[in-house]
C-alpha cells in the first residue's frame, strides 16, 4: 500500500536525485522512496512520547533533560555492544540490540530537544557558555 | 577485562567525549561505551593502547569494522584511529555545525562506515547547536 505526497525539495537535491535517477534507471520517485527507507530508522511510535517539546511545561522540559535509560536497558545495551565489538553477538540478539539502539536514540534526540528548549526559554544556561 | 581504574583513565584520556562524533558525556544518555579501536573480534586487546570511548551510535555502526571505504580515491583504508590521529586533521564540520565532513581518505571512510551523518545523529546536534555547545570549539 503506498501513499502519493508532494515534495518541496531544494536544488542541488532534485539533481542528486535526477543523477542517481539516470545512473542506475530507475524513476526519481522510486529513487526517493528508495532513499527514504534505507536512511530512515524503522520507528515503532508505540514505544516513545512524541509530544511536541514547546508545548510541555517548564518543569516536564527539565525532566527531559535528564532523561536516562532503565537501568537494565543500560547495562544490556552495553552487553550487547560489546559482544558485537568481540563478534559475539547472536542472530537472536541483532533484533535486541537495533531495538535497544532505537530507544537510545530516539531517548537522545528527546533529551537534545528538551536542551535546546530548557535554553531558548532561559530555564538553563547555553550550553559551552 | 578491563579494571575500573583503566575505564577511568581512558575517560580521563579520551576527555569525556566520544573520539569519532565529539559527543560529549554530559549530553548524552549513559556512559560512553569504552570503545577496543581494534575490536577484539579482529584480536584486539584490553590493552589501553587499543581503548578509547565512543558513543552508543559511533560504537553500535563500527561494530567489528577496521577499514573503510573512500569514495573519493575509491581506497579500502584503515578506520579513523581517535587514540593516534588527530580529530581536525581528518574531519571537519559543515557549516551549519551537523554533520561531519571528511578531509582525506581516511576521515571520508570513516564517516560512512560508522554512518555518522545518520538522520537522527544529524538531528541531535541540530539541537545542540541551538542549545549553544556544538560544534565543540576544542576539536583536537
Amino acid at each position: 500500500m503506498s501513499t502519493k505526497i508532494t515534495v518541496t525539495l531544494p536544488d542541488d537535491a532534485i539533481t542528486r536525485l535526477e543523477n542517481m535517477a539516470k545512473l542506475t534507471g530507475q524513476d526519481v520517485d522510486d529513487v526517493l522512496a528508495t532513499t527514504i527507507a534505507l536512511s530512515l530508522p524503522d520507528l515503532n511510535p508505540a514505544t516513545y512520547d512524541a509530544s511536541k517539546i514547546a508545548e510541555l511545561s517548564d518543569d516536564e522540559v527539565l525532566r527531559l533533560t535528564k532523561i536516562e535509560l532503565r537501568t537494565e536497558q543500560d547495562r544490556r545495551l552495553t552487553e550487547l555492544l560489546d559482544r558485537q565489538q568481540a563478534g559475539k553477538l547472536l542472530e537472536s540478539e541483532r533484533a535486541e540490540l537495533q531495538t535497544l539502539m532505537q530507544t537510545y536514540q530516539v531517548g537522545l534526540l528527546r533529551k537534545a530537544q528538551a536542551l535546546h528548549e530548557a535554553v531558548k526559554r532561559g530555564l538553563m544556561e547555553p550550553m559551552g557558555a | 577485562m578491563i579494571s575500573n581504574a583503566l575505564r577511568k583513565r581512558v575517560r580521563q584520556t579520551a576527555k569525556d567525549r566520544c573520539g569519532y562524533c565529539l559527543s560529549e558525556q554530559k549530553y548524552v544518555m549513559g556512559s560512553l561505551e569504552i570503545d577496543h579501536i581494534m575490536p577484539q573480534a579482529r584480536g584486539g586487546t584490553d590493552a589501553e593502547s587499543n581503548l578509547w570511548l565512543s558513543c552508543r551510535m559511533c560504537n553500535g555502526f563500527k561494530g567489528a569494522q577496521i577499514i573503510g571505504h573512500d569514495p573519493l580515491t575509491k581506497r579500502q583504508i584503515k578506520l579513523f584511529n581517535p587514540r593516534t590521529q588527530r580529530w581536525s586533521r581528518h574531519f571537519k564540520w559543515s557549516a551549519d555545525g551537523t554533520q561531519m565532513i571528511g578531509k582525506t581518505a581516511t576521515g571520508r571512510a570513516t564517516v560512512i562506515a560508522l554512518q555518522l551523518n545518520n538522520y537522527l545523529a544529524v538531528m541531535v546536534r541540530r539541537e545542540w547547536v541551538g542549545a549553544g555547545w556544538f560544534p565543540p570549539k576544542n576539536e583536537g
